[in-house]
């Protein structure tokens, strides 16, 4: 029975994950709406269940509580860690026996060897000191060590199989790799020792039996000091030392910028918290239409490493679409109205020059003016040529014009700057 | 000395015409001067409009052979609605292909290469829907199979283009563009139209667009225009949302040029001010000299 549960608990992660049903739901209304003359098109407003992908890596209380507050805020998304946050309060690690498909996959790998099955006794806790450095950060606002969580690795996992594949997607992969791996070598090495999730679970269970028991343990250490003896207080000593830590770390790691700031998603946080919250689920790399949400490798520095970035060329950020807005596990990027994604600035564009066909090679050419949703390009009348310029109070940074820019190099690109709201723009066809 | 009596005179006039004609195609139909004729309907509703540009120019049927294709060429480059004209009308476009099943094509194909994302512009505009319930085609020029490379021998600088193959092998083209304001060529008119069904845009605008914009129709040759100016964007073209009005009128003709240079004077402005109907007329492809072009105005 419970293998049935756990195995079935595995395949619904991973379709949520691959994000197929929404994909299958809209293919079925588009056709189906071709089939009655219709045209054939989903609009971005209609509920296709993209959002399920978000509830796997959500229901972690790990991630959800250190992100909450990281943020110090909650949404309804923050609810759904609610059933595992109580399971594991009354029953310690029941998540992890019962549903966690990542420590399936890990028994499972374990299996193979049942010679070394108890050889990870020997493994420092490295999983308690991962919480701990997550919930100090957490309070400095910015949780380390998030994305160690064992349900967006899994998410990870299954949420890159798209095309393009290309080496730079897949990278997500290594995580459960990495755990498989670990725990054929060391079987149950990654739930017992590493997993933060595991560990949270037993700590919320620890604490609420702490709380039950505090009166018998107070007589106890009125009894112990009576006695002669000094209080018990080790486990809280070191308790809070890692907090501290944690705290510590978090706020050097908070400094590791990488050169340049990346193109976020729209709604993404503001780029001090965003790399500690975002879990690197991949789920709004595999929502988006236009495939242009990569994660990263390098640009946004050590400590994004696998963040989502926006590489523009040759698609763009539709100006009908917040797909990405809506699977947000954690809330690194807020959950948007496609309106309010159309008032936010993720970038600006930047005209050079000396590529500039109009600028440069007095050539009539303004595709970027003619492209842009917003109006944000200006036209500098140059004698006979019109030529173009950016204002910055209007442009979003969505990337059509870099798209369309018709020059051998790309004259008008857009650069990343710290995400700002903009007056709103009445949109052609709205 | 030898004299020439008028019957010689004539015999020699008309042979030296014919040869020139059959040689320069191009100009002898720029240089018929007053038979070139360009159609104004005035109205609101639009099926009557366009039965009664066509009962002026001959009736469908003169152009819409039985069992040939049709291919139309409306504007659906944006996602734009109906009212806010940045694309064809709909009703007008869902009116033509009405018309050339019951004149009797096997099949009217509508190909467009949108600028913006196809499936948005084609909803929006409404053409694909109004389209698919009277029973056209119309589909996205996203793929490489849809285009065919064409040598353009007469062209100055767009020597070679790849252009839609249902554009170049049907039975009847018919161009039906919508008059708007452009940033980069003034106006966008019917022969900037064809721009939406060449796969590389990108080297017009890297090499002349006005040039190129001429250059394509040295190929590109539809049987007709019918240009929609039942509401035209004055400002902020192509994509708007710009400044409108509503000179509620269908321009028929099938002169490409002549078409153009009459719509220009919607938004006032000289046919000659535009670069491309300048070009187009001193290559021979029309006529834009509105002095040569008898302007019929009809009310329905």
């Amino acid at each position: 029975m419970r293998l049935v549960i756990r195995i079935l608990v595995l395949v619904v992660a991973a379709v949520f994950a691959t994000q197929i049903i929404p994909v299958m739901v809209e293919r079925r209304l588009e056709s189906e709406s071709l089939a009655n003359g219709g045209t054939g098109i989903v609009a971005s407003t209609a509920v296709t269940g993209r959002t399920c992908a978000l509830l796997l890596p959500a229901l972690s209380p790990f991630s959800a509580v250190s992100s909450a507050v990281a943020k110090q805020s909650v949404g309804w998304v923050f609810l759904l860690c609610i059933p595992v946050f109580v399971m594991s309060v009354i029953k310690g690690r029941w998540f992890c026996f019962h549903l966690c498909p990542t420590g399936f996959l890990a028994e499972m790998a374990g299996k193979l060897r049942p010679g070394s099955k108890s050889k990870f006794v020997s493994m420092p806790r490295a999983g308690g000191i991962i919480v701990l450095f997550a919930l100090g950060g957490a309070v400095l606002g910015y949780p380390i060590f998030l994305w160690l969580d064992p349900l967006c690795i899994f998410n990870g996992f299954f949420s890159v199989w798209h095309v393009p594949l290309t080496l730079v997607t897949l990278l997500p992969v290594i995580g459960l790799i990495f755990i498989i791996a670990l725990s054929v070598w060391r079987p149950n090495a990654w739930c017992y020792r590493f997993c933060p999730l595991g560990f949270s679970q037993e700590l919320l269970g620890k604490a609420w039996r702490h709380v039950l028991h505090v009166h018998t343990q107070k007589r106890q250490a009125i009894l112990s000091i009576e006695a002669g003896h000094k209080p018990d207080t080790g486990l809280g000593r070191r308790f809070f030392l890692a907090l501290v830590a944690g705290g510590i770390s978090s706020f050097a790691a908070r400094k590791v910028f990488g050169k340049q700031q990346p193109i976020r998603p729209p709604g993404a946080i503001t780029e001090d918290k965003f790399t500690a919250i975002c879990i690197r689920c991949g789920n709004c790399v595999r929502a988006c239409p236009k495939k242009i949400i990569v994660p990263d490798i390098g640009q946004s520095g050590v400590a994004g490493f696998l963040t989502p970035v926006i590489k523009m060329d040759p698609n763009f950020c539709a100006e009908w679409c917040n797909e990405c807005t809506k699977v947000c596990p954690t809330g690194a990027i807020t959950r948007i109205s496609l309106t309010e994604k159309n008032n936010i600035a993720i970038g600006t564009a930047f005209v050079t020059k000396s590529n500039c066909l109009a600028w440069e090679k007095d050539q009539a050419c303004m595709v970027c003016d003619e492209y842009c949703p917003f109006h944000a390009i200006k036209t500098i009348k140059r004698g006979e040529v019109l030529c173009p310029e950016v204002d910055p109070a209007i442009c979003r940074g969505c990337g059509f014009c870099q798209a369309g820019c018709p020059a051998e190099r790309k004259a008008i690109i857009v650069h990343g700057k710290p995400q700002r709201k903009l007056a709103h723009v009445k949109l052609q066809g709205t | 000395m030898t004299s020439m009596n008028r019957r010689e005179f004539l015999k020699t006039t008309v042979a030296t015409t014919a040869i020139v004609s059959s040689v320069l195609p191009g100009i002898s139909s720029a240089a018929e001067g007053g038979k070139i004729t360009v159609y104004v309907v005035h109205g609101k509703d639009i099926p009557k409009m366009v039965a009664a540009g066509m009962a002026k120019l001959g009736g469908w049927e003169k152009f819409v052979k039985k069992g040939q294709k049709v291919t139309l060429k409306p504007n659906v480059a944006w996602i734009s609605k109906p009212e806010q004209g940045a694309d064809t009308d709909p009703v007008l476009v869902a009116t033509c292909v009405t018309a050339c099943k019951t004149a009797g094509a096997s099949e009217v194909v509508i190909p467009e290469k949108s600028c913006n994302d196809w499936k948005q512009s084609f909803a929006s505009s409404g053409v694909l829907a109004a389209v698919n319930k009277v029973g056209g085609r119309m589909y996205a020029l996203t793929e490489d199979k849809h285009f065919r490379k064409m040598d353009l021998p007469n062209a100055k600088v767009l020597k070679q283009a790849d252009v839609a193959i249902d554009v170049l092998d049907t039975g009847c083209l018919i161009n039906m563009p919508v008059a708007k304001s452009h940033v980069l060529t003034t106006l966008t008119l019917g022969m900037k139209n064809w721009m939406g069904s060449v796969k590389d845009r990108q080297f017009w605008h890297r090499n002349q667009l006005h040039q190129c914009v001429a250059d394509c129709c040295t190929l590109i040759k539809p049987a007709l225009t019918i240009l929609d100016a039942t509401r035209i964007m004055l400002t902020k073209g192509p994509r708007g949302p710009g400044e409108q009005e509503c000179p509620n009128q269908i321009v028929f003709g099938t002169d490409p040029v002549a078409v153009d240079a009459y719509a220009t004077t919607l938004f006032k402005k000289e046919p000659f001010s535009i670069q491309h109907i300048k070009m187009a007329h001193d290559m021979g492809i029309g006529c834009g000299d509105l002095k040569q072009v008898e302007i019929v105005n009809i009310e329905a």
